[in-house]
């Protein structure tokens, strides 16, 4: 759990939003939340493996 | 013989007093966990000692978490205890002759709740134990606790020892004392305390003297609508501060609230948590529009009902 003044943050369930749900829900309230929010977001999806960069089978 | 046979006549043993070295007593009730003598389904409620750790989670469960039927309600510290010794009944004849029935007369119990802890709201809490069938167990001035425990040996299960006739009075303050809260009630008749042991504090890692009884609040629903993204609640306690106006529950964190969907079990809990305000909060999450959401506390020591949103 992650607090700011008086914000606290689940990161477990902000890793289980999509991006879009994530600009929906915080991109309009407090910009250091949302920035933080976006931070744990794009870390951890930045270490998934995009099924782009899979190499093919061929 | 059965433990339930007074006498034991027509046995020629007598009592067998002899014991290890140190054996533990169990001292002066200091407080007692009230529970419903029944669960709902009919079945006797107990407390299941079978798999440890028995610390503040194992009793914070069966404090809160546990469906109401099988709770544990834990008073504070009582003061003045009395226990009235009562007689068993005695059948004596014209000619001297006497036999003891088998009916025993539970012991009467009267003990006192002072000053902060008799409140109004305590006495309507308090109250709630003269409604159905209740039993008790005793936890004395060491910790340790004591029950019905006539099914330990084999299965580590403790009863709660069977109440009746319990009464509340509130003795508003004098001169010569705070005010009080009064509460009376009897073992039940025919219940044999020979069936009676307990667990001493060193057993459990949790000191039952020190455990806080919960505090009831009240979650409700905040002045600002609800969204598909925020679920705005109030949380109070339900004691007042002498100025009319709730007491709020600040400072808590997003781990306090679960949110799920009408079924109540799809879970969407928060995201974030925000105190908008004192004990005001504002639930950041994905909601579903148009539908009903049920946000749940879930904050050790405390307990509030779920409450039913609805979402736009």
């Amino acid at each position: 759990m992650i607090v700011i003044g008086k914000v606290s943050i689940d990161e477990k369930r902000v890793l289980k939003l999509t991006k879009k749900q994530l600009d929906n829900i915080f991109s309009k309230g407090n910009e250091k939340v949302y920035n933080v929010v976006l931070e744990i977001w794009e870390k951890a999806n930045a270490k998934k493996p995009k099924k782009s960069d899979k190499p093919d089978k061929d | 013989m059965s433990c339930n046979n007074v006498c034991g006549c027509g046995s020629s043993a007598g009592p067998l007093l002899g014991h290890p070295n140190c054996v533990k007593t169990f001292g002066a009730d200091a407080r007692y966990f009230f529970q419903r003598w029944l669960k709902d389904d009919g079945t006797r409620n107990f407390i299941d000692f079978s798999t440890p750790p028995f610390d503040v989670a194992f009793f914070d469960n069966l404090m809160r978490v546990v469906p109401d039927d099988e709770k544990l309600y834990l008073t504070p510290i009582v003061e003045n205890l009395d226990i009235s010794l009562e007689d068993d009944e005695i059948w004596e004849g014209d000619y001297g002759r006497y036999a003891k029935r088998t009916k025993r007369v539970g012991n009467s119990y009267t003990m006192w709740l002072p000053d902060e802890e008799a409140t109004f709201e305590a006495l309507c809490q308090l109250q709630k134990l003269e409604c159905g069938k209740w039993g008790l167990y005793s936890i004395d001035e060491n910790g340790s606790i004591l029950g019905d425990a006539s099914d330990f040996t084999s299965n580590a299960k403790l009863f709660p020892i069977p109440i009746t006739r319990l009464n509340v009075k509130r003795q508003p303050a004098n001169n010569d004392a705070p005010a009080m809260i009064r509460v009376t009630f009897k073992i039940e008749d025919n219940y044999n305390e020979c069936k009676n042991n307990f667990l001493t504090c060193s057993s459990l890692e949790v000191n039952l003297v020190t455990l806080p009884p919960i505090h009831k609040v009240m979650v409700v629903q905040g002045s600002s609508p609800n969204t598909s993204t925020d679920i705005f609640v109030d949380v109070n306690s339900i004691f007042t501060d002498g100025s009319m106006q709730p007491v709020p529950v600040k400072g808590l964190k997003v781990a306090n609230f679960k949110v799920f969907e009408a079924d109540g079990i799809s879970d969407q809990s928060p995201v974030s948590v925000t105190e908008v305000s004192n004990g005001i909060y504002s639930l950041t999450g994905t909601y579903v529009s148009s539908s009903d959401a049920i946000v749940v506390l879930d904050y050790e020591g405390h307990f509030a009902q779920p409450l039913t949103v609805q979402i736009p």
